[in-house]
């Protein structure tokens, strides 16, 4: 599997949306290649930015419903 | 990643439920308000997640309730009623999110009773209090945050925000927006590279 083909997989892969042959090879890919496992830190990086924009947006409702 | 209390996505309805609707497709109005417990928090949720605004979360909550109580006699047990139900929330969300695209506006604020308020200010003053810097970087990334929102298209923000935050499986995100596997696939590789675009070396 290319770079280009792993790319297309990587949030697919990251959300557990692949083949488990397709997870074989992207995880044999990552292994191999620095480009590649630099995208999947950054899809990872960005999974984790919106989810404490998410613990945020809950914790300030529940602070706005807490005070109505 | 959210699962659904009342019944495991996609999954076939439980006797319980299946129970419920048979009853309030025959007019048993405390089986209809039974159905509605068991999935009013979800639905909610679902809305919030997707809209944003508690406002809008509430409209979209009634309506499809509304939605559901005027077809239920419609529902053939063919797929999940969870998915059913889902389909239903989706579709009226996915009217508001295009309806806010036409007038360019997107809920960055909620009210409270203190008025309006910018609804990740508060973690923003408090990591200010502890880390000016990362204050800093913290309001940045918000800001790219909302702008990557923003520039999806309504069913690419549909489909990353029921994969991401609700945890649902593509298929039936697919199922719930009459469309394939394939096409859920697509979308959310598109709608994450366009946020990884927009927030660049944050990620």
């Amino acid at each position: 599997m290319n770079c280009d083909s792993v790319s297309k997989l990587i949030p697919l892969y990251f959300y557990g949306e692949v083949t488990p042959e397709e997870e074989d090879q992207v995880d044999q890919h990552l292994h191999e290649c620095a480009a590649c496992a630099s995208e999947m830190e950054q899809q990872r990086t960005l999974a984790a930015a919106l989810d404490r924009r998410q613990a945020e947006f809950r914790r300030r409702c529940w602070k706005n419903a807490a005070k109505t | 990643m959210a699962q659904d209390a009342a019944g495991a996505t996609g999954a076939r309805v439980s006797p319980q439920v299946d129970t419920l609707i048979r009853a309030a497709q025959r007019g048993d109005q405390d089986a209809f308000e039974q159905l509605v417990r068991t999935y009013d928090q979800s639905v909610l949720r679902l809305a919030m997640n997707l809209l944003r605004s508690p406002e809008d979360a509430r409209d979209v909550y009634q309506e499809a309730f509304l939605r559901v109580y005027r077809n239920l006699h419609s529902f053939r047990f063919d797929c999940s009623f969870h998915t059913w139900l889902y389909r239903i929330v989706t579709n009226i969300c996915l009217d508001q999110l295009r309806k806010r695209k036409v007038r360019k506006e997107e809920t960055a604020v909620v009210e409270t009773s203190d008025g309006m308020i910018d609804r990740m200010e508060s973690y923003e003053e408090e990591a200010a209090e502890a880390d000016p810097e990362r204050s800093m970087w913290n309001r940045e990334l918000k800001q790219r945050i909302e702008s990557a929102l923003v520039g999806l298209t309504p069913r690419e923000r549909m489909v990353f925000e029921l994969r991401h935050y609700q945890g649902l499986r593509l298929r039936n995100i697919g199922e719930m927006l009459g469309t394939t596997e394939e096409a859920a696939k697509n979308c959310l590789f598109r709608a994450t590279q366009k946020m990884r675009g927009v927030l660049g070396d944050f990620v």
